[in-house]
């Protein structure tokens, strides 16, 4: 005899099954008197399920999604397989300036990055490439930009992550740079080490008395790093004892000879010149020339201490005096300075401001040293804004400086990679990527591998973008 | 630095990897090996025990090197006998897959003076020539003899195993009796320890499918929204009893269902065991990756299932590994990887699980519209499709469906699959405010392919107006 289970046995059995039967065995169906039988009904509804469930339809129809045009055209689809092994390949410490460096070479490619590719990096670090799909993404995945509608606001800004938080408080901090800093104190102790160092960085920003206080505070943080960035910040405000510890240090190791040229400055002998010239680049030239006594005119005549030149340039470039920071450039003692100075001391500012003084630096640098007539000078500096061809040997000359910096990766003391990318994107241009590729690969050797596949990927999308008939594209 | 037999003999770690290197000299063992001389490096996939093989890449230059396998020896095996390879009988040119490309970007410099495989600490002496003499054969009669020995104490083993399966079956069903006695509304709370308790007796009985699947409801359960949970796990206990009593009535059930069900419960089927067998089912040609789920399990193993769709046929494939949780685990494959290869498949009432078998070098690099073609035109198709599916094998976790010119759209806050011409039905998209799935929805229609797990769509590739696109 065939029994069937009608819906009304089901409904009593899921109820009890949903229910229980207080510690009792389950109930079977009816006319199925055993335990066995209550098992397998549960199996034969399971099963059922199953296959009785239509598929979902609803008269409320969903909402489609469109995304803003962008007229320029996208990414090399045969190049994309590199950027994304690229970004993937960089860890942590040098994701930042990797993600920066691809986004300013990509913008200057006058290509737009291809929309599945968006997603899957760092929106915030791409910022400069993205055009108007930076503020929807952002509107779309609830992340910040630069747009009203997303941007960070007193209340939410600590849910964001730390790059936004940095920009946004720097942001804060020119508008009323005390309440920047009350807010900045008010999520402090719960940050980690590396963001409580990011985000110092925002301090720089209008660093006043009124920071003196947190900062000193500061001395004593679990982490050594945000001491010693705490410490350089106090040594730019008057009254800290830093400040005065620093002018001290600097009116020791500073002076001023009387020349038959008339007055330099000069560095005494068996100074640590690298502190010297990083704690230079933390003062305004002027206010630094005020506090140790000497005339501010010596800021563009120190002959007999041409390293003094890029400290200047930097502190100039971090209080905005951009006219004083063109005036140092442009001085003939800039040129003897050697480029791995300038990185060094480059790396303690925003890679903007970085990229901002590359220009007029290798400008500057080239009319003596680096090229054979000025015109080709000016045409280095083009560069650096956009995809113009260049003479290789240009473009050697340059990468065979730049390696000073790599020769220093394969020893203890040399730069981080993630320095040595910054630097490779500020200081070599597009059309020198192959070049300096090149040259690279012909030393033999392992020291970067993220910059050769920077360059790689940089030289191959230069190409692409000033000629369409590259393999590449 | 050239590479030469006595540097493969330094960097090895000890005389018994050079040993096992030395089993692995044969061609045979190796699907895929190649060198660039231009770029100086070697690279190859050597098969293991797994169902993809271990992907083995070695700088000649510097002896750096990488292996997927989850050794811990440094360098393992596979780097040595591929070095050996090359130093003794060199292997044919040429470029560099993805998966070597992507290797050498995530390469960090490495400071003077350091030499990868070279401890500081003087070890052990290691001889080559050692490693490759081969062991003195015993006589044909012991040979057979213990052969004999082996087929009576498997057989003593299979029976005493069968015993305690279903001892371990009568007790797992009296234990869903009692969580039905309790109430299946009751049991949210103490989910975790019984289901524990649970999988552990069923551990002792050797049914270690089972044992997974018991261990694993809490976790599905409460992926479940909560007014949802009590009826899901109900379907979960009858699917599980449907099983139990699928293998008290094996002889039943058609050849591959009983191949199912066995494997369902823990019976597992050893690798050659499928690759000499003649009736298992062979598919050969071009096969594209669309999509690698990973998984940690309880049981501290990392589970990689690999999807591929074959070309011209449109069959779908599941690689699977299980890989230690401790080691290094990335995924055997990269998505959109393009392979020619023979897969064998599992026996199965729906053969999806397979493995990988002969391999050959010459495959695309980029991958193809081809791998998305013959796609289902409508969401009620696709959704009977499964049905169907789910009917022949009512435990199939995903269906694999390729969708053409669907489009992703929202409903409120999550993801739909909708048709443009018939857009009331629509299939939910298991995730919530994904970006990637943002980026195809603006593309519009596109061809999807991806997994239908219960009632929700989980997108792994597609094929839209910008090309490509994988999750």
């Amino acid at each position: 005899m065939t029994r069937r289970l009608t819906s009304s046995h089901l409904q009593q059995l899921e109820k009890a099954w949903l229910l229980g039967t207080q510690r009792g065995p389950p109930p079977a169906p009816p006319g199925f008197p055993s335990d066995p039988h209550a098992l397998a009904a549960l199996a034969w509804r399971a099963h059922q399920l199953q296959l009785t469930v239509a598929a979902p339809r609803s008269t409320d129809l969903p909402s489609p999604i469109e995304a803003p045009d962008d007229p320029r055209p996208p990414f090399p689809d045969p190049l994309r397989p590199a950027l994304r092994r690229l970004v993937i390949a960089a860890d942590a410490r040098s994701q930042t300036s990797l993600l920066t460096a691809v986004a300013w070479w990509i913008r200057d490619a006058g290509v737009r990055l291809h929309p599945f590719d968006t997603w899957a990096m760092d929106v915030a670090e791409l910022a400069p490439c993205m055009g108007p799909y930076e503020a929807w993404v952002a509107a779309q995945t609830g992340q910040p930009s630069d747009d009203p509608a997303t941007a960070p606001t007193d209340e939410t800004w600590e849910t964001y992550g730390p790059a936004h938080r940095v920009r946004w408080l720097a942001g804060r901090r020119e508008q009323d740079p005390e309440a920047a800093l009350d807010l900045l104190r008010a999520c402090w102790g719960s940050e980690r080490a590396d963001v409580r160092r990011r985000l110092l960085e925002a301090l720089a920003t209008n660093l006043g008395s009124y920071d003196r206080a947190f900062l000193e505070g500061l001395a004593n943080d679990r982490s050594k790093k945000v001491q010693e960035h705490a410490s350089i910040l106090l040594a730019r405000i008057p009254g800290s004892e830093q400040h005065a510890a620093t002018r001290e240090v600097l009116a020791e190791t500073i002076s001023v000879k009387r020349g038959l040229r008339g007055p330099e400055l000069l560095i005494a002998a068996g100074a640590d010149m690298r502190q010297v010239l990083l704690t230079v680049a933390h003062f305004h030239p002027y206010d630094l020339a005020d506090a140790l006594g000497f005339d501010r005119a010596l800021i563009l005549g120190n002959g007999d201490a041409p390293a003094l030149c890029p400290a200047f340039a930097v502190g100039a470039l971090r209080h905005d005096d951009d006219a004083l920071v063109d005036a140092i450039l442009g001085q003939p003692a800039t040129r003897t300075v050697p480029l791995s100075l300038w990185l060094d001391l480059l790396d303690g500012v925003s890679p903007e401001q970085a990229r901002s003084i590359a220009p007029g630096l290798v400008a500057g640098r080239g009319a003596a040293t680096l090229l054979a007539d000025a015109d080709t000078a000016a045409e280095w500096a083009a560069l650096m804004q956009g995809p113009l061809t260049v003479p290789g040997a240009l473009a050697l000359r340059g990468t065979l400086e730049y390696q000073a910096v790599l020769d220093a990766l394969t020893t203890e003391s040399g730069p981080t990679v993630a320095e040595a990318i910054r630097g490779a994107a500020v200081l070599i241009p597009p059309a020198g990527a192959r070049d300096a590729l090149t040259e690279l690969e012909a030393r033999g050797g392992m020291a970067a591998p993220l910059i050769q596949a920077l360059w790689r990927l940089l030289a191959d999308l230069h190409e692409v973008s000033v000629d369409p008939a590259s393999p590449g594209r | 630095m050239a590479l030469t037999l006595d540097t493969i003999q330094e960097l090895a770690p000890d005389q018994k990897s050079l040993k096992a290197a030395g089993k692995l000299l044969q061609p045979a063992k190796w699907p895929l090996a190649a060198v660039s001389q231009e770029r100086g490096l070697a690279w190859g996939e050597c098969q293991g025990s797994g169902s993809t093989p271990y992907r083995a890449v070695l700088d000649l230059n510097d002896h750096g090197y990488r292996c997927t396998c989850p050794s811990r020896k440094f360098p393992c095996k596979h780097v040595l006998a591929l070095g050996w390879r090359v130093a003794e009988t060199g292997l044919p040119d040429g470029t560099p897959p993805e998966w070597v490309e992507e290797w050498l970007t995530r390469r960090r410099g490495r400071r003077a003076g350091a030499i990868p495989g070279r401890a500081s600490a003087p070890s052990a002496p290691k001889d080559l020539a050692a490693a490759v003499t081969p062991e003195a054969e015993p006589p044909a009669e012991e040979v057979a003899a213990r052969a004999e020995r082996a087929a009576k104490a498997t057989r003593r083993r299979v029976e005493r195993r069968e015993r305690a399966m279903l001892a371990g079956m009568d007790e797992l069903q009296t234990w869903v009796a009692d969580v039905l006695g309790e109430g299946l509304g009751q049991f949210e709370e103490q989910a975790v320890d019984r289901c524990r308790s649970a999988a552990a007796r069923l551990v002792d009985a050797q049914c270690g499918g089972l044992a997974r699947w018991v261990d694993t409801l809490p976790a599905g359960m409460f992926d479940q929204p909560g007014a949802h949970r009590a009826r899901w796990l109900m379907q979960e206990l009858g699917l599980i009893i449907l099983a139990v009593e699928a293998y008290r009535r094996l002889d039943r059930l058609s050849p591959a269902l009983q191949h199912d069900v066995r494997r369902l419960v823990g019976w597992n089927q050893r690798r050659q065991d499928l690759l000499e067998d003649p009736d298992a089912l062979r598919v050969s040609g071009t096969w594209t990756v669309l999509g690698v789920h990973s998984e940690a399990q309880v049981d501290n193993l990392i589970r990689h299932e690999t999807w591929l769709r074959h070309h011209s046929s449109s069959q779908w494939a599941a690689l699977v590994d299980h890989m230690p949780l401790s080691g290094r685990t990335g995924a055997p494959f990269h998505v959109g990887e393009v392979l020619e290869a023979e897969l064998v498949y599992y026996p199965s009432a729906v053969p999806l699980r397979a493995l990988l078998g002969q391999r050959s070098p010459d495959a695309p690099h980029a991958p193809a519209r081809g791998a998305l073609q013959h796609g289902i035109t409508s969401i009620s198709a696709a959704w009977s499709e499964a049905q169907a599916l789910r009917a022949r094998l009512p435990w199939l976790p995903s269906v694999p469906l390729v969708l053409d010119q669907v489009q992703i759209a929202r409903r409120g806050r999550r993801f739909v699959v909708t048709q443009p011409a018939r857009p009331g039905t629509f299939l939910p998209v298991s995730s919530e405010a994904d970006a990637a799935l943002l980026a195809l929805g603006a593309t519009g229609p596109a061809t999807i392919a991806g997994l239908l797990r219960e009632a929700a769509f989980q997108p792994l590739a597609a094929w839209s107006t910008c090309g490509w696109w994988s999750a």
